[in-house]
This record gives structure tokens, C-alpha cells and sequence, in this order.
């Protein structure tokens, strides 16, 4: 917990497009962040001994929306956000895993809360 | 190379900065729009200027007109978000001697700067072709005039205009007051005149403009 509170926030820029490496420069030397670039996603499979990123940035206008499904059901607890400079505009994506067993466990989720199962299991 | 930044997007122009410097570039200013670039180009007088397109109070392909007309040999470098055909030949026009995407890959954008300096023109993948095309495609529909001899070359609109007031006995000094801009650029212009008409002297230039009229103008 306390190497949550104070470590940096590790922040994974996935992708070689220029918006990316000046969005990338310009969070270098920010003393509460950690930049690294990110040249294949699935290293964190393979590697389970890999850092995983907190936040990962990507460039939303050159990829395809998938992507960043694929990449939270890769890495569930990272926030995945897509940049569109062109707009001005950012999308967030939160991986959320949760079980889904019955209606109320849907429910749950739509109204935000966490399913039975999961409060079972986290007491 | 002294280059000076033109983007009214805070982040990226801030970023873009940081990561040409990084690069060992010299970056000497950062402009909020069209008319601060023009102004800073002024003062600061870069080699290079990237330039963005869409841009309040002033855009990107108007500041580039007018810092070509003042200072012709401030290299501008377009670095925009827009592929689209009617920008980046409104761009070329306009005297932008490159055309790059930010959605490019970094490592092409550095190598495009880098060849900048040895004569290329940095054109993202894909931009030279499009050129290309809407050349030949405005030769096959270009009616036929009464050109000059084709190896004396057409000049550009300002060229004209500056040749036309040579020829009527303007010194370059007074041809700039009337025009706005410096005694040497004038020179520089005319300078490209000779070069394109292939004449040897001003002599042969001024009688070459009243045989055309240009000194009716």
C-alpha cells in the first residue's frame, strides 16, 4: 500500500508516432511519473516478472478500438488512454474484471457496484 | 539550424520542444498562431520554421504566404495533422518546402529534418506521390498560352510585380518601401529573377520586362 501512495506512477507509451514521443518528452523528468516506451504488450505475458505498467498512452486516431480491449483483458488493473491530439481529446479506458454468474452480478456492475461474488470472495 | 515551432496545441507544441531539443535541435521560439509566427520569424529570424496549418487568428498556409514574401529563405516545414489533398497543395503553393504528418513514425520525422539540411524535402510517405499526381494531372488539363520561351521560366506573381516596378525605374529602395519589405530581399528576388529567366544582368532582365510589358503593369 505505502509503495502505492509514493512510488511513481509508471506510464507505458505504446506506439512509435511522433504525437506519441512529444507527449512522451513532455512527461520525462515529471518527478511522480515513470515513462518507458512499450514495443509489444505481450512481453507482459511472457515475461511475468515484467513491470507492469499503471497507465499505458496510445495514439487513438492510428489504431483501431480493439486494441484497447485487448490490452485490458492483457492488463486488467491498467488504465489504458487513448490520445487525439487532432481533437484535443483523450479516452479513458478502465479495465474492470468482475465475475458474472447471475442477473444481479450484472446489474451490479451497471449500477457500479461490485457483484456478489466478489464481495463474497474480498469478505 | 535555428528553428522556430509554430502550434497553437500547447501540449504538443511544449512536448514537440522538449523533444527536438533533446535531439540536439535549436529550437529559438514557440509561436501561438499564424501572426505570432509571422512576428517572431521577424525578430528571431529562424532557418526553419514547423509550421502547423490550423491555427486561430492566423493559419498556418496564410503566415507561410506571407513569411515567404518578406523573408524567402526562411525554410517552413508544415507539421500537421491533415492529410487532406487541398491543404498540402495549398501548402506546396504557398512556398512550404515540406509537408509532414504527426501521426508519422519519430525516427521518419527526424530523418526527414536531418535530410532537410542536405537538400531534401522532407514529405511524409505517401505526400510525394499525391504531388506528383496533381501535377500531371494539371498539365493534361492546363489550356495552352502565350507563355514565354519555355527555358526563360514563368515567375511567381510577386516576382512579376517586383520586375514590373524595376522596369518603370524603381530603385530597390523604393520598390521595398512601396512592397514592405527590406531593400535585400528585393535583391534576393531579384536574384531568382535572373536565375529563372537564365539572364546574365539587370540590363538584360529590365529589357526583357518592357518587350513583355511588364513595366505596364
Amino acid at each position: 500500500m505505502d509503495d502505492q501512495v509514493h512510488r511513481p506512477r509508471r506510464v507505458g507509451i505504446y506506439g512509435n508516432q511522433l504525437v506519441l514521443s512529444v507527449l512522451a518528452a513532455s512527461l520525462q523528468g515529471k518527478p511522480s511519473l515513470e515513462v518507458q516506451r512499450i514495443d509489444d504488450c505481450s512481453d507482459f505475458v511472457d515475461n511475468p516478472a515484467a513491470t507492469i505498467p499503471d497507465v499505458i498512452l496510445f495514439d487513438l486516431t492510428g489504431s483501431q478500438i480493439h486494441f484497447a480491449i485487448q490490452l485490458m483483458r492483457l492488463l486488467p488493473t491498467t488504465t489504458v488512454i487513448g490520445v487525439d491530439l487532432e481533437n484535443s481529446r483523450m479516452l479513458s479506458f478502465f479495465g474492470k474484471e468482475s465475475a458474472l454468474f447471475t442477473e444481479e452480478d450484472l446489474i451490479q456492475a451497471i449500477e457500479g457496484k461490485a457483484s456478489a461474488k466478489d464481495r463474497k470472495d474480498n469478505g | 539550424m535555428k528553428v522556430l515551432l509554430a502550434d497553437d496545441h500547447r501540449l504538443f507544441a511544449a512536448g514537440l520542444e522538449s523533444l527536438l531539443i533533446l535531439n540536439g535541435v535549436d529550437v529559438i521560439g514557440a509561436a501561438c498562431d499564424g501572426l505570432d509566427a509571422l512576428n517572431k520569424t521577424r525578430a528571431l529570424r529562424p532557418d526553419l520554421i514547423l509550421m502547423d496549418i490550423q491555427m486561430p487568428r492566423l493559419d498556418g498556409l496564410a503566415a507561410t504566404r506571407m513569411i515567404k514574401a518578406e523573408m524567402p529563405e526562411v525554410k517552413i516545414v508544415m507539421l500537421t495533422m491533415s492529410e487532406n489533398d487541398e491543404d498540402l497543395f495549398e501548402a506546396i503553393k504557398s512556398g512550404a518546402c515540406g509537408y509532414l504528418l504527426k501521426s508519422d513514425e519519430s525516427e521518419r520525422f527526424f530523418k526527414a529534418l536531418s535530410g532537410l539540411m542536405q537538400g531534401d524535402a522532407p514529405l511524409s510517405p505517401g505526400i510525394a506521390g499525391r504531388v506528383l499526381k496533381e501535377f500531371a494531372r494539371q498539365g493534361r488539363t492546363t489550356e495552352p498560352t502565350e507563355q514565354p520561351p519555355k527555358e526563360e521560366g514563368p515567375l511567381s506573381p510577386r516576382q512579376a510585380k517586383i520586375l514590373a516596378m524595376v522596369a518603370q525605374g524603381l530603385t530597390y529602395k523604393e520598390v521595398g518601401a512601396k512592397l514592405f519589405i527590406a531593400e535585400r530581399t528585393i535583391k534576393y528576388h531579384m536574384a531568382q529573377i535572373l536565375d529563372r529567366l537564365q539572364m546574365e544582368n539587370r540590363k538584360q532582365v529590365i529589357e526583357y520586362a518592357r518587350r513583355m510589358k511588364f513595366d505596364a503593369q
